[in-house]
């Protein structure tokens, strides 16, 4: 089992400084905001589910760049099927990390339906993804998170999350739009 | 009449997006819609993403939209209704625009009871939400489609197209 600390900031450190990186609502978009990291992040927040196939666009849209997309297992079973869409889309530049804890932390820690039944990795390799792979221990993580972002197409890892309590914080100063326009000035290398 | 007519209209449909500048569209698919697929399928111009919910489309439509892209939805207005959270999101939370070509079943001319509730409760649901719509009645109405994705831009929301039958087909005429 493993921190989300730990996987977020062993991402950053093996993460080309180049890639776009767009952050799921709840626990694991607070991991990667929390890394400080210097690569251009979004933020996918609310409406649940639409991370993944947002950082879909955004890969389809900077095809020269590599997007990845960091979410929480409560999200991307909201939307499962987009498993398939990124697939069938074809898209190359895409690598999905997803925090597979089985609960919905932010939300009071309530189980996933189907919680335990499942494989996450075993469901992206039956979808069609090329490389898709379970995370659960420390001893070999880094030269699997080397391995996962080295990869030359489409690529989903689970890591497999120990339960680990993740409050919300304050109210944020900036809004979501304010957020997106920083986001799109930073790509188009206006700051 | 039929209910997967002849869509020789699908053409100046693909050459209005592209006059707005959009060459991503996301679908799922409806009777109406196959001709436009079709056409939009064959377009090396144009990438086109079958998704298997319509909200994944509008996800697709925002991240394209933050990498500089724009995109557009096609689908039937049943997954627009299933998708109001995720416009009302896009258009109040995020504030970015989307095309949303949407077949307004259920409208005048349709053959089919099942989709009769959804014509009665497409355009008001969109009225309750604050997302700007249109009526694309036929070719006539086909400057929209750069029209509305500049609204959008200029809105940083969505705007609906509610495509009617005669708008996508031309046999009844």
């Amino acid at each position: 089992m493993l921190k989300r600390d730990r996987v977020g900031g062993l991402i950053r450190k093996h993460l080309t400084e180049d890639a776009l990186v767009i952050g799921g609502l709840g626990s694991a978009g607070r991991t990667w905001r929390e890394q400080l990291a210097p690569h251009a992040s979004y933020y996918a927040s609310d409406p649940m589910g639409l991370g993944l196939t947002m950082a879909l666009g955004l890969a389809l849209a900077q095809p020269s760049r590599q997007v990845f997309y960091l979410g929480g297992d409560g999200d991307l079973v909201m939307n499962l099927g987009g498993l398939l869409t990124v697939v069938g889309s074809g898209v190359r530049n895409l690598k999905i990390g997803i925090f597979d804890n089985r609960r919905y932390e932010t939300g009071g820690g309530q189980s996933l339906a189907g919680a335990d039944h499942y494989s996450l990795a075993g469901i992206a390799r039956q979808a069609g993804f090329p490389y898709a792979v379970a995370a659960d221990s420390d001893d070999n993580l880094e030269d699997l998170i080397k391995e996962f972002l080295a990869q030359p197409g489409l690529a989903f890892v689970a890591f497999r999350i120990v339960i680990e309590a993740s409050p919300y914080g304050p109210p944020p100063v900036w809004s979501q739009a304010e957020d997106r326009a920083v986001f799109m000035r930073k790509l188009a290398g206006e700051i | 009449m039929a209910d997967q007519p002849v869509q020789r209209r699908a053409p100046a449909i693909v050459a209005g997006l592209k006059r707005a500048g959009i060459t991503l569209v996301s679908t799922l698919p409806d009777a109406w819609l196959g001709g436009l697929i079709g056409e939009l399928d064959a377009d090396p111009e144009m990438t086109l993403i079958r998704v298997t919910r319509e909200d994944e489309g509008l996800g697709i439509c925002a991240g394209a939209f933050l990498g500089g892209r724009p995109a557009a939805l096609l689908a039937q207005n049943a997954g627009l209704l299933l998708s109001t959270n995720v416009v009302a999101g896009l258009a109040f939370h995020h504030q970015v625009p989307a095309l949303l070509l949407i077949a307004q079943r259920g409208d005048a001319g349709d053959n089919q009871y099942y989709h009769a509730y959804k014509g009665r409760v497409t355009e008001p649901v969109l009225s309750a939400i604050g997302v700007p719509h249109h009526r694309v009645e036929g070719p006539e109405d086909f400057h929209l489609f750069e029209e509305a994705w500049m609204q959008s831009r200029m809105c940083r929301m969505p705007v609906v197209l509610l495509l009617t039958r005669r708008a996508l087909h031309d046999d009844a005429e």
